[in-house]
């Protein structure tokens, strides 16, 4: 195992198959692609290339790393139904996550209220990402003044895919809870036919629970939830997962989303839609994906399961989910 | 100095060491450590015996039982049916068999109560108590597949 810390989270590589030296220069590529990830669209580094958007007021010529992802974040738009948008930056803001979260975390205690409060009477726009302008052909990008751009969870979770690229057959590569998991678990080496790896996850309501084993191979898992990220701002908890509708933090039947589908970026684009959206319509928007399984865990304790998934052991409150039809209308208020 | 005066001062100096005169000396505070050797090593031996005899009357053929304690022909020997076959005649040593080293044939068709298995050897289809679980659960746990206790190393969570 190697761990390093990099975006706010702690990467740990698991390749046990591989000499203990050649894991070590794993390791260091795997934070080297971290690293240059986060210089680029980190929104809490000054200098990295999504700040420099988030402050042009002209036409931004972007990399061609920063066009893809944002090419790459239309299609994430669209696939959600608008549930997932990068343009939550400004109310990410003003719900009071401006800087990375342990500073957040840490200035709550003493002040319960956004650095940046909204104006009283003012009445926040809900940007749309269709007003985002990417210009492919002159790698140019537009972007209205009033709109910020934030592109955290996905650049997580591509970020793992990339670095997934650099792993031996056997390995799994977790990034505080975005994982992509390789081949097979090494320690099933005298093979009783299963194979893959097992994955937990865990139980929003207890850190140290666990609601479902899921057994995965050449796959990647995902989980969004709103138990860590959140922070006090007044009188009410706020949390980082922002509902593109309300421009707020989304208010959910669900406690935890995980899901698992071919790469992590996917993955972590659908935890989120799926956990804004709801027990109904994000079981909906999920079942009419293919090779994506999930795992809802609801606030009344339900644990409910979607699609494909190797389910090894799970909680006594679970039941599959034959159809988002079997849900109780429940949806987020 | 007169020869009778010798002769006063030798019966003087006998009459000084007489037993009687050692009888009245003062008792010292340490005993002979030979005599005290020779009390503790008589107490030992004393205890033993009547340790030995008292329990263990049945390994001495010629001893008598002692009064008050039962011999093996007092105790009530258990009942046993009279139809219950032997599984070994008498005088052979009883011995241990492993179910699952039996033969197939040799095996006796065994009736168990509900809810009753015949535990293996394999680990992991035996039934155990309050086996260690790698993960702590929060509510009541099912199986839905058992396999090979590996130990999950990957842990997803909102991050």
């Amino acid at each position: 195992m190697f761990s390093l810390r990099a975006m706010d989270t702690e990467i740990t590589l698991h390749a046990p198959g591989l000499p203990a030296e050649h894991r070590a220069a794993l390791g260091l590529a795997v934070g080297d692609v971290f690293a240059a990830a986060e210089a680029r669209f980190s929104r809490f580094l000054h200098h990295s290339e999504l700040s420099q958007l988030n402050r042009a007021t002209e036409a931004f010529a972007a990399s061609p790393a920063l066009l893809a992802a944002l090419l790459r974040a239309r299609g994430h738009v669209a696939m959600t139904e608008g549930r997932f948008d990068p343009t939550i930056g400004g109310a990410l803001i003003a719900a009071g996550y401006d800087q990375s979260f342990d500073r957040v975390f840490a200035r709550a205690g003493e002040r319960a209220s956004p650095s940046h409060p909204r104006p009283a009477g003012h009445a926040a726009r809900r940007p749309r990402f269709e007003e985002i302008d990417v210009d492919e052909a002159r790698g140019l990008v537009y972007r209205p003044l009033d709109i910020q751009l934030d592109l955290g969870g996905m650049i997580k979770g591509a970020t793992v895919d990339e670095a997934s690229r650099l792993l031996p057959r056997d390995a799994a590569l977790d990034a505080g809870g975005d994982a992509v998991l390789r081949g097979d678990d090494p320690a099933d080496g005298d093979g009783d036919g299963s194979g893959g790896w097992l994955v937990e996850v865990e139980d929003p309501r207890d850190p140290d629970g666990t609601v479902a084993t899921l057994r995965l191979r050449d796959q990647a898992v995902a989980t969004s939830a709103a138990n860590r990220r959140r922070w006090r701002a007044g009188q009410r908890w706020a949390h980082h997962l922002i509902d593109p509708a309300t421009g707020a933090p989304a208010r959910t039947d669900l406690l935890q989303v995980t899901v698992v589908a071919d790469r992590a970026e996917r993955a972590e684009v659908l935890a989120k839609a799926a956990f804004i959206a709801g027990s109904r319509d994000g079981a909906r928007l999920l079942s009419r994906l293919p090779g994506v399984g999930a795992v809802l865990v609801r606030a009344d304790g339900a644990l409910l399961f979607l699609g494909a998934l190797d389910v090894v052991e799970h909680a006594a409150a679970a039941r599959p989910l034959a159809a988002p039809s079997a849900i109780a209308p429940q949806g987020g208020p | 100095m007169t020869a009778n005066a010798t002769t006063k001062d030798a019966t003087k100096a006998k009459a000084m060491t007489s037993p009687l005169d050692r009888k009245k000396a003062p008792a010292t505070a340490r005993q002979d450590p030979g005599e005290l050797r020779w009390w503790i090593t008589a107490g030992l031996a004393t205890t033993y015996l009547v340790a030995w005899w008292a329990f263990a009357p049945a390994q001495v053929s010629d001893a008598p039982a002692p009064t008050g304690l039962a011999t093996e022909a007092d105790v009530t020997a258990p009942p046993v049916a009279a139809a219950a076959p032997r599984s070994t005649p008498p005088g052979a040593t009883n011995v241990v068999l492993w179910w699952h080293e039996l033969p197939l044939a040799l095996r006796p068709k065994l009736e168990l109560p509900a809810g009753w298995q015949v535990a293996t050897p394999d680990r992991r289809a035996a039934p155990t108590i309050g086996a260690q679980r790698a993960w702590r659960p929060t509510a009541a746990y099912r199986t839905v597949a058992q396999e090979r206790r590996r130990r999950p190393r990957v842990r997803t969570r909102s991050s």
